[in-house]
């Protein structure tokens, strides 16, 4: 409840809050009430009265109109409890136009209506921000914010192509086209005709993008599961000059940083020069300035936003202002970012050089060829060689025929020379390249039989089958004795083991130097020419996996998946 | 000062209690990372070394460069002279970089409420050294009566927005709300004239206060409540 009551004295008004009778009164009728008894004080404070205010527990007589808020002060805190408190415990200025004190210039803004008016203020504010800046000796006068960030993002990027370059894997017509792309890409800024033209061609660009995509997928499918990186490479290329020409927003810009990123990264697992390191030193300093201005920018654009209503959309306010501001940034900001850069280029070197090397392979088991290695690999490339290696001194095969072993020692080696054992078969060429034939028949399987193993090769066992159809044949089956080895399990394991069990294999040979031992079969001569070529040996599967690769022990127990089986087959079934 | 208290101050100057949860693009630098070093480890590349290496020292010069921002600020409230509820308000901040040299870049600074943030907030894109830069943020408080605010959090997502860096400072404020305002039917106004049309008719102020004229007249007002018909309100 609440009572108004005004003396005969002058413009005074007390508004008496009446809090006892509010007992069944609902919280939400009560608040109206207080809000109403507020809004009245107010009205009658902008009509000039002064105000007062009674109320149970208290009362505050009217005052001036300095004071007279203390009356609003104290309606705010009656509760229904009856207990006003202290009416005074605040004293407020009464409220003038607006709380917000930097409403009043705009207000005095907008009185300032002719043109004539304007421009003397205009003047004016000129006049004082030169003022101002005078008398801040020690304010920063930088570079435009806008335009250091887009040279430094190109710059970022040619560094990552710099990076690339020192790795000699970067195609030289891909990097004349980029470049070129690059260059047009600068004038390509929102608004300007070459943006508006990349709008336009926005759908056919996007399609040409998809078709690139898809090409190079298909190259790099045809190759695997050797891949070439190449098409990978131009493939980001191409979409960084895309997004080079489309910058428009920040999450464009974030794209570029991106993708320069994974051209590092590939430079990085192709590189193998000094000359790296030069150029990802340039790449480190460059991305720590352009990361902080790109921050910096994705800030300025977030937080520099205007609801003028509740219904419209925000507006960027002052912000194209701010991108050109040169207050931002200076020289001082780049040197002391660039120090900071520097550490982090340093960090990366000491982490380069401290953190070791526990071992290829270790994590995902798919380890990469460090030195070459005697055996087969998956691919031969013509026109490429390398230096033979004869560090690796481990007995890769050891097969005994005791037909041969039973035969005099000159004899004997004649038969040896003889014997055919075949390697690996590279059926299939492109581009300069023979790799491995995938095709089922070709393919090797391992049959295991007691503590031996049987090396079954399809198409072979088909010509065999068609040699036993004729009469008066002869096949051979040669045993072979391998050992398990168990150290392909752990690549770590230790050299000392390698040598006592290379150690054990030298002294065995020179026990048994016709230990080439022969488990005959049905026949004893092949008839057939195919059945000569049936003679062969698959030594192993991919080299960089059997720089250890000893034989296994007979009896030993042997498990292992497919690539370890390749890695020692052991029973050949070979027809002479 | 005794040793334990030297030793508390520098314990607490070496291990400032800061927040600093990675943002978005935080956590994925940082699931990169871990991706690249477990890469370089397993495929023995020794330049990813270099590559990793640079990603885990930008994360440590990214801690760093928000501590050198969040150091030595100084913020402080300016409230406006009244607040009402369900109106809205302007709260000035002002930040204050006390240091000597460097600047404090892209700060952002919240009220808190029994610990927590509002969900205004202001934001400092550079604050140069020994400067003190003004702003206020909107807010809009619903109920009357006393509101407690807490203290600020000031945090930063400088240089690379990869964490979120905040600390909090206590500084507590009690701000009284005014009971909000209504439109006020022009029948619970009656007998109290605008001045100005008074100082119109009669030409000056002294002469309406003296003349007394509707201001003699006793009024109570009967407040609204539900079901009153409203031509009541306000007479008697």
């Amino acid at each position: 409840m609440m009572r108004e009551s005004e003396d005969d004295e002058g413009l005074e008004a007390t508004v008496l809050f009446d809090n006892v009778a509010v007992r069944g009164v609902p919280r939400e009728a009560f608040e109206a009430a207080v809000s109403m008894a507020a809004s009245v004080a107010h009205v009658l404070l902008q009509r000039g009265y002064r105000i007062g205010m009674g109320a149970r527990g208290a009362e505050i007589a009217p005052r001036k109109r300095a004071s007279s808020a203390d009356a609003r002060a104290a309606i705010s805190r009656v509760d229904r409890t009856g207990d006003a408190g202290h009416a005074a415990a605040q004293s407020r200025a009464s409220r003038r136009s607006h709380p917000d004190p930097r409403r009043r210039p705009a207000q005095r803004r907008a009185r300032a209506r002719t043109p004539a008016q304007r421009r003397r203020r205009e003047r004016r504010i000129v006049g004082s921000q030169r003022q101002r800046r005078r008398a801040r000796p020690g304010a920063e006068v930088g570079v435009r914010f806008q335009a250091t960030h887009k040279l430094m993002s190109y710059l970022l990027v040619l560094s990552a192509l710099g990076t690339l370059a020192s790795s000699d894997a970067l195609p030289g017509v891909s990097a004349l086209a980029f470049l070129g792309a690059a260059t047009l890409s600068w004038f390509s800024d929102v608004g300007s005709p070459p943006a508006r033209v990349v709008d336009r061609l926005a759908l056919p660009l996007r399609a040409v993008v998809v078709g690139v995509f898809l090409l190079s997928a298909w190259q790099v499918w045809r190759r695997l599961p050797d891949p070439d990186l190449t098409p990978v490479l131009n493939l980001v290329m191409f979409l960084l000059a895309y997004k080079l020409f489309h910058r428009r927003a920040n999450r464009d810009f974030l794209h570029i940083y991106i993708l320069s990123f994974l051209i590092v990264l590939a430079a990085a697992a192709m590189a193998q020069n000094f000359l790296f390191a030069l150029a990802f030193a340039l790449y480190v300093v460059l991305a720590t300035w352009t990361l902080i201005l790109f921050h910096l920018r994705r800030e300025m654009e977030e937080n520099y936003l205007v609801k003028h209503s509740t219904q419209a959309p925000s507006q960027k306010v002052g912000v194209n202002r701010i991108l050109n501001s040169r207050r931002v940034v200076g020289g001082s900001f780049l040197a002391s970012t660039g120090l900071v850069a520097l550490a982090v280029f340093g960090g990366s070197v000491a982490t380069f050089a401290m953190v070791p090397r526990i071992g290829a392979g270790f994590v995902l088991g798919s380890p990469r060829a460090t030195r070459n290695l005697v055996g087969f690999s998956d691919e031969v490339a013509l026109g490429q060689y390398g230096l033979l290696s004869t560090e690796n001194q481990s007995v890769a095969l050891r097969a005994t025929v005791p037909s041969l072993g039973a035969l005099p020692s000159d004899r004997r080696d004649r038969e040896i020379e003889h014997l055919y054992w075949r390697g690996t078969v590279y059926d299939s060429y492109d581009s300069g390249h023979w790799v491995r034939s995938r095709a089922p028949e070709l393919r090797t399987h391992l049959e295991q039989r007691g503590t031996r193993y049987l090396i079954r090769e399809p198409l072979f066992e088909s010509l065999i089958a068609r040699a036993r159809a004729a009469p008066a044949r002869r096949v051979a089956r040669r045993e072979c004795e391998s050992r398990q080895p168990d150290e392909r399990n752990d690549d770590r394991g230790g050299a000392e083991d390698r040598t006592r069990r290379d150690e054990r294999e030298e002294r065995r040979d020179q026990e048994e130097p016709g230990r080439v031992r022969a488990t005959m079969g049905e026949g004893d001569e092949a008839e057939h020419a195919s059945e000569q070529m049936v003679g062969h040996f698959l030594l192993g599967g991919r080299v960089e996996q059997d720089d250890r690769g000893a034989l296994a022990e007979p009896g030993e127990e042997r498990t292992g998946d497919r690539e370890r089986q390749r890695g020692c087959e052991c029973d050949q079934s070979v027809a002479r | 000062m005794s040793l334990g208290a030297v030793a508390a101050k520098v314990l607490r100057w070496l291990t400032p209690r800061r927040r600093f949860p990675p943002t978005r693009e935080g956590w994925w630098f940082l699931v990169a990372t871990l991706l690249l070093g477990l890469a370089a480890i397993n495929a023995g590349l020794n330049l990813l070394f270099l590559v990793w290496g640079m990603m885990l020292f930008l994360v440590l010069a990214s801690g760093v460069l928000s501590e050198l921002c969040l150091r030595h600020l100084v913020v402080t409230r300016k409230t406006p002279p009244a607040i009402h509820a369900s109106a809205p308000y302007l709260m000035g901040i002002a930040l204050s970089n006390r240091k000597r040299r460097l600047p404090s870049f892209s700060v952002e600074v919240e009220d808190l409420v029994a610990g927590r943030p509002l969900d205004k907030r202001c934001y400092f894109l550079k604050l140069p050294a020994g400067r003190t830069q003004e702003t206020a943020y909107r807010h809009q408080l619903s109920q009357r009566g006393r509101h407690q605010l807490t203290g600020f959090r000031l945090s930063t997502k400088f240089p690379f927005g990869l964490i979120q860096k905040s600390r909090d400072v206590v500084d507590p404020q009690e701000l009284l709300i005014y009971p909000a305002l209504v439109r006020v039917p022009e029948s619970l106004l009656r007998g109290f004239p605008r001045p100005t049309a008074w100082a119109g008719r009669n030409g000056a102020r002294a002469a309406v206060t003296s003349s007394g004229c509707a201001i003699t007249a006793r009024a109570t007002i009967r407040a609204t409540s539900t079901g009153d018909p409203p031509r009541g309100a306000g007479s008697r």
